[in-house]
């Protein structure tokens, strides 16, 4: 049975899809029957999201004043 | 994931040839991811958009022999990395040693179960004040792992992309991950931010 510390490693590394069929479909019941597994699963997703959606520290005009000077 | 387009021979023949508009579109695709990965290298705005334009000379000098059949993307990101490395003169050791590992293992019994489970965070990915946390917290990640998170989750590059660029096998891309992850998460649950 694979343990809660177990599936937080797979989950924080990235590992789940590249275990094998049988062990995804363990972890995946796990995912089911474990409350906080799974919070840490979706929250792991939805931090993913949430960094996409803070706005970068670039200057609005960066493209323009890049083709700018390599262009001289 | 997301995909970038290879280019093909005639656009890079345009590039080859200096036409303004080649030299430009590639410049419009791909400045703003490589100065974000640079930001999160740890470098300042000023830093960052001054190591953008180094790799976009670069790129200029070595398109002659630029083999199209990989992807340009790749090789951007992949000189800003050796660029910001060499600036920073260091190399992705990650050590096998790591505070946060220990930090990790401590939320779990003998057994693996939790002792300390993972709190609801919902409310805090939510609201107005994630990117101010994320910012304060991220600057407590070493800046391997925070390149490594950003090229994930902000650029959605995939494993075998994020290896190449950094120079890493697929299980130190994994620790990198885990530990970036592991350690913004305790930081974000340390803030009280997302507590009810």
């Amino acid at each position: 049975m694979i343990s809660c510390r177990n599936i937080a490693r797979l989950v924080l590394s990235d590992q789940i899809d590249s275990q094998t069929w049988l062990k995804r479909m363990e972890i995946r019941m796990h995912l089911l029957m474990c409350r906080l597994c799974s919070r840490l699963f979706r929250q792991n997703k939805d931090l993913g999201e949430a960094v996409k959606r803070i706005p970068d520290s670039a200057p609005e005009d960066l493209e323009e004043r890049l083709i700018a000077r390599l262009s001289r | 994931m997301n995909s970038a387009p290879e280019i093909d021979d005639a656009f890079l023949d345009r590039v080859r040839l200096r036409e303004p508009e080649a030299v430009a579109q590639t410049v419009r695709e791909h400045a703003r991811p490589l100065f974000r990965a640079a930001r999160a290298m740890g470098f300042s705005p000023t830093e960052a958009e001054d190591l953008v334009q180094d790799v976009f000379v670069t790129f200029l000098e070595k398109v002659a022999g630029f083999e199209g059949r990989s992807l340009l993307r790749t090789w951007l990101f992949g000189v800003l990395h050796r660029k910001c490395m060499e600036r920073r003169r260091a190399a992705i050791v990650e050590s096998h040693l790591d505070p946060i590992d220990e930090v990790f293992e401590a939320r779990f019994d003998t057994k693996g179960s939790w002792i300390r489970p993972p709190q609801d965070l919902e409310r805090l990915l939510l609201s107005k004040e994630l990117g101010q946390a994320i910012d304060g917290c991220s600057a407590g990640l070493a800046a391997s792992q925070r390149e490594a998170f950003v090229l994930r989750e902000v650029e959605g590059l995939d494993t075998p992309e994020i290896c190449k660029i950094l120079g890493v096998s697929v299980t130190n891309l994994g620790v990198l991950l885990f530990r970036a992850r592991a350690r913004l998460r305790e930081c974000l649950e340390a803030s009280g931010l997302g507590r009810k």
